[in-house]
């Protein structure tokens, strides 16, 4: 009990440190300007870019758009938001692609495709890299 | 597949594609939109004792080369709620004419909600943890799925023809449940000629006429389900899966259909090195036979290249209305327990070379040549019950 009391503080601080890290790292969370949700939990947006939760809490049909897998960025995200590294989300998505339950998300290669994706689509949700300038017509979403 | 099933299923696609258009008011399909995926492998297997006669999976004494094969799956979301999944193949293995070509399966998903999605057409059987992904070898640690439950014991079938539900409840909380429910019509994967053997003794099988080769058995007004619990603990979750269905009647002076009931747990726990598998399943063949089956499966990533990987299985078969003087003729027809080892270099997510040596004991799954090696037995020849076999793979995806 000792041990597990001076466990918990030590788990709190990581999964603390990592919620900051993806708020405040090299990354920001973008959806369009109309869409009245502000923020969203760290697990929700990962079951978001996995497609288990499909529509926002207004009930509009989420639209995923993700970076390429070969960028930096998306290694950063999936190590941050899913607690994964990149090689485990692609078993994922296999696994979902071949038991024909669902298929990744559509992919872009670049910040500005991924804000011009958003900003095009009231119902979308994407990640630019955090020095990028915001696209006019997007939001970035804060991350609880 | 025969051809008449092949038009079947298109002209089902087509009715499906036509219901879409008449809900999306006839909206076209962005080809931005159709995702097409495939996976692929070719094997080598061996036994390593050149007198050894039993052939286990695609491995012989004189080595197999020519064991090949190549998916593709093609999704093509119509509008919000209507999606057509089909997943043709080609198959080709040499030392048992196993060459073949189809469809592993097509279907149409209506969603209403993330809760609840109807499916029609023919589907991957939501069996345990390997049906849906049974011949992907991108997605597992070994050359195959494990024998003892998807092995040609026929506990499994790759898929069904016939009407489900699937959803995924509670998936904004930690704890979920996935769930199937479905029906209709489901030929299973399995060999049994060993079976054959014990049941038709010395009488017939000194001809072989009577002894099936690999093959699959059809089960009618057949209905199953699955439940996977998923955990807060990420990467594990359990569950439990069953289904039952009737085999018309082939035998003469069978008095009635024979059922098949088979049921099983599961659990696993995925992370980004380890990967830890097991379940257990029982399989009743009214009258015929009962089996269960079950394994455990262990793999390790020391880095992102290397893998290794371990495995432990057993499948018992208990014979119904035999004789001991047919089971005597040999025991080891009923029993698989196998041992593997293996070690993994992962190019990438989609592309691993595999190595692994499983030592075998029993002959249910390892056996010589039925039309040569299994008829010696009716002159009171010896099996070789055990067999060590060497198996090298390599596996793609995309």
């Amino acid at each position: 009990m000792r041990i597990l009391k001076s466990f918990l503080p030590a788990l709190a601080l990581l999964v603390g440190a990592s919620r900051v890290e993806a708020q405040r790292g090299s990354f920001v969370v973008v959806a369009h300007e109309s869409n009245p949700i502000s923020a969203v939990r760290s697990d929700e947006l990962s079951k978001m870019f996995l497609k288990k939760i499909t529509v926002w809490r207004t009930k509009k049909p989420v639209v995923v758009v993700d970076q390429a897998e070969t960028t930096n960025i998306r290694q950063q995200f999936s190590r941050d938001v899913h607690h994964r590294d990149l090689q485990s989300v692609q078993s994922y998505w296999q696994t979902q692609i071949f038991s024909g339950r669902a298929v990744p998300p559509q992919q872009r290669g670049s910040d500005a495709e991924v804000m011009v994706f958003v900003a095009g689509n009231p119902n979308a949700i994407g990640y630019v890299s955090a020095t990028a300038t915001l696209a006019p017509g997007l939001k970035v979403l804060t991350i609880e | 597949m025969t051809t008449r099933r092949w038009v079947g299923f298109l002209w089902a696609a087509m009715t499906a594609t036509a219901f879409a258009g008449h809900v999306a008011g006839a909206q076209e399909v962005s080809l931005e939109k159709i995702q097409i995926h495939g996976y692929g492998g070719w094997s080598f297997g061996r036994t390593t004792d050149n007198r050894n006669t039993n052939f286990f999976l695609f491995a012989h004494s004189r080595g197999d080369y020519f064991h090949n094969e190549f998916a593709l799956n093609v999704t093509a979301p119509l509008n919000e709620n209507l999606t057509i999944v089909a997943q043709p193949f080609w198959h080709s293995g040499h030392h048992s004419n196993q060459t073949a070509s189809g469809l592993d399966y097509v279907f149409g998903e209506w969603k209403f909600a993330d809760q609840i999605k109807l499916r029609v057409g023919n589907v991957k059987q939501p069996f345990g943890i390997y049906t849906e992904i049974f011949d992907v070898g991108t997605l597992r640690p070994f050359a195959t799925a494990p024998q003892s439950i998807y092995g040609p014991g026929g506990m499994i079938g790759k898929s069904y023809s016939g009407i489900g539900l699937t959803g995924a409840l509670f998936a904004e909380r930690s704890w979920g449940i996935d769930y199937d429910v479905y029906g209709g019509g489901l030929e299973t994967l399995e060999e049994d000629t060993p079976l054959q053997v014990l049941v038709q003794g010395t009488d017939t099988i000194g001809t072989g006429k009577a002894l099936n080769l690999n093959g699959s058995r059809t089960f009618r007004d057949m209905i199953g389900g699955r439940l996977v619990f998923r955990t807060p603990l990420d990467g594990f979750s359990f569950g439990g899966s069953s289904y039952s269905g009737t085999r018309p009647l082939t035998r003469r002076g069978q008095a009635k259909d024979w059922r098949r009931t088979t049921s099983g747990v599961h659990a696993e726990y995925l992370n980004d090195a380890w990967l830890l598998r097991s379940e257990i399943a029982r399989e009743s063949d009214e009258t015929n036979f009962k089996a269960t089956g079950a394994y455990g499966e262990a793999a390790y990533r020391l880095t992102y290249h290397w893998q290794v990987a371990g495995t432990y299985g057993t499948y018992y078969t208990t014979l119904e209305n035999v004789s001991a003087t047919n089971i005597a003729l040999a025991p080891s027809l009923l029993d698989h327990k196998e041992t593997a080892a293996g070690l993994n270099y992962w190019f990438s997510p989609n592309f691993v070379l595999k190595t692994s040596y499983s030592h075998v004991d029993g002959n249910r799954f390892s056996h010589p040549d039925p039309t040569t090696r299994l008829r010696a037995l009716s002159t009171g020849g010896k099996l070789m019950t055990t067999t060590d076999a060497l198996l090298v793979s390599g596996h793609l995806s995309f």
